[in-house]
């Protein structure tokens, strides 16, 4: 059993010696065509990919860009609004320290003062006592006088004893106010 | 003479290769940029510190609000100590410093004077209590639980030698007998240098609780002698066992 190719080769071979080489180089030919028809659709296709890939670069470049600029706009706005509040904060620690400086001086002086007015009313209390201390010894003085000019009613050593007690009386205030005196020099 | 349509075949091959190639790199393509955020200022996830120091309305201490300066006009004297509000209307002070007095007149940090409308005092210990019928204002004594132990350190607010308003500090020596006899109990000594005046000036620990009221020094070592809190406690737990101080030059 033979193939028809194979007879219809002997044939071409037996009948016409010139024919066959023609035939033989059709299908190289159709194979090599059909092998650069596949070659150059490829080609076309990459070429196809590469310029949709271009172009998607490009659109993808240009947002980036966009956005670059917007970020850059908007962080130099934050920049700005960042060293104002900068230059407000220490402007405010700064007024905060000069206060602070304030109130410590004014606290000192309420404390001075404070204390020069309860000085002053311990000084001017006393002094109402020490009024009110020599007003009694100058009525006791007053009413020794009254004894003493009616000395004939009382006995010598009453009135001795009285004066001596007024004396001693008065003296005490006396020192007392003198005591106070040295101790405000 | 076969070559030439082979060599174009393999160019086209390796023109689709290298396009094969080059779109393989689309799977590390750059994405697209995000949306702007509509808010660049972020909440803030820190609390700021703020200042240990406590806020004051006018630059004095809790302590040095709380703290008076008491005058005791007396039967031909006038005499001062220092005393600490327990609350509006009350204040703690030593009985000594309202000994034989006539008037007690009380002095705020900030110079108002306040009239006293009555004085008790007891025999336990050097303590005495004054009420007043304006209210002293500022700030208010926070008693501690305890008694400070030895070691403790402290600081006492008060008026010595009727003079400014002075904070001292010291420490506590521990407990000792009383030295001039006033109280019952063991008193504690402490290394606060006082002066007369001083009499009734609150002694506050750390966290600014009075844990004691001065009522004595020793002027040779410059000790200071300090009621206990727990005495001051009991004291004030138990009011019979304080008796009104006659305010009469007469008594």
């Amino acid at each position: 059993m033979e193939h028809p190719d194979q007879w219809d080769s002997r044939e071409i071979e037996t009948t016409d010696s010139t024919a066959a080489p023609a035939a033989s180089s059709e299908r190289p030919r159709r194979g090599r065509r059909a092998v650069r028809a596949i070659g150059w659709t490829a080609a076309a296709a990459g070429v196809a990919a590469l310029t949709g890939l271009s172009g998607y670069l490009w659109i993808t470049h240009s947002q980036w860009q966009d956005q670059n600029d917007e970020l850059r706009a908007e962080a130099l706005e934050l920049g700005d609004q960042l060293a104002t509040a900068t230059a407000e904060l220490e402007a405010t620690v700064t007024e905060l320290s000069t206060t602070q400086s304030h109130l410590v001086v004014a606290k000192e002086k309420v404390s001075t003062l404070a204390d020069q007015d309860a000085n002053a009313t311990d000084d001017l209390t006393y002094a109402e006592d020490m009024v009110e201390q020599f007003r009694i010894c100058a009525d006791e003085r007053a009413e020794l006088v009254g004894y003493l000019k009616q000395a004939s009613r009382y006995t010598a050593s009453s009135l001795r004893d009285a004066e001596r007690s007024i004396d001693d009386f008065c003296d005490d205030i006396d020192s007392a106010w003198t005591e106070h005196l040295d101790a405000q020099e | 003479m076969t070559t030439r349509p082979l060599t174009a075949a393999r160019r086209a091959l390796a023109v689709a290769l290298a396009s094969v190639l080059a779109l393989s790199g689309c799977a590390t393509l750059p994405h697209t940029p995000a949306a702007m955020p509509s808010d660049w200022v972020p909440a803030p996830t820190a609390t700021p510190v703020t200042s240990s120091v406590g806020l004051s309305p006018d630059g004095f201490s809790a302590a040095q609000r709380m703290t008076v300066r008491v005058r005791n006009i007396g039967c031909g004297f006038v005499k001062t100590g220092t005393g600490f509000a327990l609350d509006a209307f009350t204040l703690v002070t030593n009985r000594h410093v309202i000994d034989d007095s006539q008037d007690i007149q009380v002095s705020t940090h900030d110079g108002r004077s306040i009239d006293a409308t009555a004085a008790s005092s007891t025999t336990v210990a050097d303590i005495a209590i004054i009420t007043t019928q304006e209210p002293l204002g500022g700030a208010f004594a926070a008693r501690a639980e305890e008694d400070p132990e030895e070691g403790d350190v402290i600081t006492v607010v008060g008026y010595p030698n009727g003079g400014k308003l002075t904070t001292v500090s010291g420490v506590v020596l521990g407990p000792v007998k009383d030295p001039v006899g006033s109280a019952v109990d063991t008193v504690l000594a402490t290394t606060a240098i006082v002066e007369p005046g001083s009499s009734g000036s609150p002694v506050l620990n750390d966290d600014g609780q009075v844990v004691g009221v001065v009522y004595a020094k020793n002027p040779d070592t410059n000790q200071s002698f300090i009621v206990p809190v727990s005495v001051l406690n009991t004291l004030l737990a138990q009011p019979a066992l304080l008796v009104p101080e006659p305010v009469d030059c007469d008594a």
